[in-house]
């Protein structure tokens, strides 16, 4: 099969046809040895306490649509501690990049009795929780666990989920645990929502669990493989970052450039302008956890903006838009627009438009892109952005609160460079400083996360998992960027470590959303000071193209580095005489 | 049901299963025949034998058939009218 007629494969139509539809459709491409072209190879183990035979080939399907290229490898079912704990066993010698552990509420052993007490009830789920922990701290790679599924039966009825002796309550008090300690490397998949989503009838079919140890029925298996590969993608940092909207039809009913701002059909009085509402306000928490919002729309740019500022019914207002597109060009001119703006790739983007020709356009002009199968009916409209799972979230950082607004202002300060003659009275007159930041526990999980989640800015493909970090923290340089308009965070982490006469760079990333602030060249006086404290005369760094860093080869030239015979850039302390000023003040150094 | 009926159906069933076209059955074939015919796609074509002719079976019925000839006979008993 052609690697288009591969990608075909990966449309957003599987949960409108049948499960063994899917299933067909799974065999068929998980069996192509093309397939593996389709994104970038990880070997992905998967322990489990059922049979995941019928689970497998989906579970590639649903990793391909996140552009993972999995060499699956399944240990026998319900052998999950004694693969990770025998450090000789397949699972082992397989080397996984990715581990997923599915247990189910079978595989729980401190099930309390029925008489016991809360205190007890407490204890053993808290040690419950303690040994899937071990189990975790003894892998070094990113972990998606399942979380226990809630059993089918209910012994004691009503009080099964609240009481201390009841199995639905250890589950979720086990559950509680595992979330409340979670380390950075792994991520949850909450398996009693995942219940409740493919329905009961078919998360447990005990018949078939009797037949073969699978506990779902077949219908259950693509939503059950989305989960999961949703959940890899987020910890891997492959989630999308951009929601781009349609605003007639799709934010509010009718057309406001016929009907006008109080003629188009929004707000909850009415049913049919209560769905625009329900969705406006979904849209709103995405935005609000992170998700960058932009707006595309074939409309003139005052029309389109009237509802946001005059309909007392909006709930997104113009501050959560990021980058705001309104002309009359095709909507895909419009989306490349709005890349460059916000400086994210297509593949960050997700387009969601009522309209199906649209849709289609968009599909075809830019297939990096993810289009939500928008329903004909509104009222579906958050279920089906809800179902994309394009935006997937294992941890939420300070940062992710205020993306919205940063990536504005750089949209906004992008417009505006291109009107300032003097770039560096511009970058002067935003008196940028930046603050070095310790390794601390609230600034670790930022830091593991950049260094995952940045693709253009980045030496080479090492990520470092928490632990990594805290064990070489004094030399890993973390960088805070606040100017007049606002903190951004840490945006730029660099690790280094001290190797003969250099201070070697082993990674160095820079969020995009500070690009053309001069910050790398402050980080390299940052690098040049680190050296210079530890006697070093050199730097140098392990530079590997990809197929989005390419602006780095362009970079380290002017940074000085020069490639010596054995491939690694090197530079002296000191920089080219002819570097530009970053005028970036450099507060609190370690 | 005939039992020309019921094989016509059943081959659906095998074709649709094994993801082949141009898949046929006579009262002779057998697991053997078959390559991926293993007892992990015995329990999709029990699953898809139920759908299809609106019945229930039991797994142990179908996992002592010897051949398609016996299966359609099972059928022919079991789907009523």
């Amino acid at each position: 099969m052609s690697v288009t007629e591969l990608q075909t494969m990966l449309a957003e139509d599987w949960r409108t046809i049948p499960a063994e539809e899917v299933l067909k459709r799974a065999k068929r491409f998980a069996k192509d040895p093309q397939r593996t072209e389709l994104g970038r190879k990880l070997k992905v183990a998967v322990l489990s306490g059922f049979l995941t035979d019928y689970l497998a080939d989906i579970l590639v399907l649903m990793l391909a649509r996140r552009g993972i290229a999995a060499e699956l490898w399944r240990g026998p079912y319900g052998v999950m501690a004694g693969a990770v704990l025998d450090e000789a066993s397949a699972l082992h010698s397989f080397g996984p990049e990715l581990v997923l552990m599915l247990p189910s509420h079978r595989d729980l052993v401190r099930a309390p009795l029925t008489a016991v007490s809360a205190e007890e009830a407490q204890a053993a789920a808290n040690t419950e929780g303690e040994a899937w922990r071990s189990l975790w701290g003894r892998l070094a790679v990113p972990v998606v666990q399942l979380t226990f599924d809630p059993p089918p039966a209910r012994p004691l009825g009503e009080l099964d989920g609240f009481s201390a002796g009841g199995l639905l309550n250890h589950v979720r008090c086990v559950n509680r645990s595992l979330a409340e300690k979670l380390p950075g490397h792994v991520a949850l998949v909450d398996a009693e929502w995942l219940a409740g989503r493919v329905g009961f009838e078919r998360w447990h079919d005990a018949r078939l669990y009797d037949m073969c140890k699978q506990p779902f029925a077949f219908d259950a298996l693509p939503t059950v493989a989305d989960a999961l590969a949703g959940a890899a993608a987020g910890l891997l940092g492959r989630g999308r970052k951009c929601l781009i909207l349609d605003l007639d039809n799709t934010l509010w009913g009718g057309e406001v450039g016929d009907v006008g701002t109080a003629g188009i059909t929004l707000g909850p009085e009415t049913a049919e302008g209560a769905p625009f509402v329900v969705f406006q306000r979904y849209c709103k928490q995405l935005s609000q956890r992170g998700v960058v919002l932009a707006v595309c729309s074939k409309n003139s740019d005052a029309v389109a903006r009237a509802p946001f500022m005059e309909h007392s019914a909006m709930v997104l207002s113009l501050d959560d838009i990021a980058c705001f597109v309104a002309n009359f060009e095709d909507k895909a001119s419009g989306i490349l627009q709005i890349s460059k703006g916000l400086n994210l790739g297509l593949d960050a983007m997700v387009f969601a438009d009522d309209h199906p020709v649209e849709r289609a356009w968009v599909r075809k002009q830019l297939p990096e892109v993810q289009v939500v199968e928008l329903p004909q009916d509104p009222a579906g409209f958050v279920r089906a952005l809800d179902d994309c799972g394009a935006f997937p979230i294992t941890r939420l950082t300070a940062e992710d609160f205020d993306r919205t607004k940063s990536y504005r202002l750089q949209a906004e300060l992008a417009q505006q460079q291109t009107t300032i003659a003097d770039m560096d009275d511009f970058l002067a007159s935003l008196q940028p400083r930046v603050v070095v930041e310790p390794v601390t526990p609230s600034s670790l999980d930022r830091i593991v996360q950049i260094i995952a989640k940045t693709n253009q800015f980045k030496l080479n493909a090492q990520t470092f998992s928490a632990a990594d970090i805290e064990k070489c923290a004094a030399d890993v340089l973390a960088i805070r960027l606040v100017d007049k308009l606002q903190d951004y965070g840490i945006v730029a982490v660099a690790v280094t470590r001290p190797n003969g006469r250099c201070l070697h760079i082993d990674n160095w990333v820079m969020s995009c959303r500070v690009f053309s602030r001069r910050l790398e060249y402050a980080t390299r006086e940052l690098l040049a000071r680190r050296a210079t404290e530890r006697g070093l005369p050199s730097l140098s760094l392990a530079y590997q193209p990809t197929s989005k860093n390419g602006l780095i080869a362009e970079l380290l030239p002017r940074l000085g580095f020069i490639k010596n015979g054995a491939g690694d850039w090197i530079a002296p302390v000191d920089p080219p005489a002819d570097v530009p000023a970053h005028h970036i003040t450099i507060v609190g150094t370690q | 049901m005939t039992d020309d009926a019921i094989m016509e159906k059943l081959t659906e069933v095998f074709r649709d299963v094994f993801d082949d076209a141009s898949l046929s059955l006579t009262r002779a074939t057998a697991a053997r025949d078959i390559e991926e015919w293993d007892s992990l796609n015995q329990i999709r074509l029990l699953l898809a034998c139920e759908k299809k002719f609106g019945i229930k079976l039991k797994p142990r019925d179908i996992n002592s058939l010897a051949d398609i000839g016996e299966m359609v006979d099972h059928l022919a008993k079991v789907i009523p009218g």
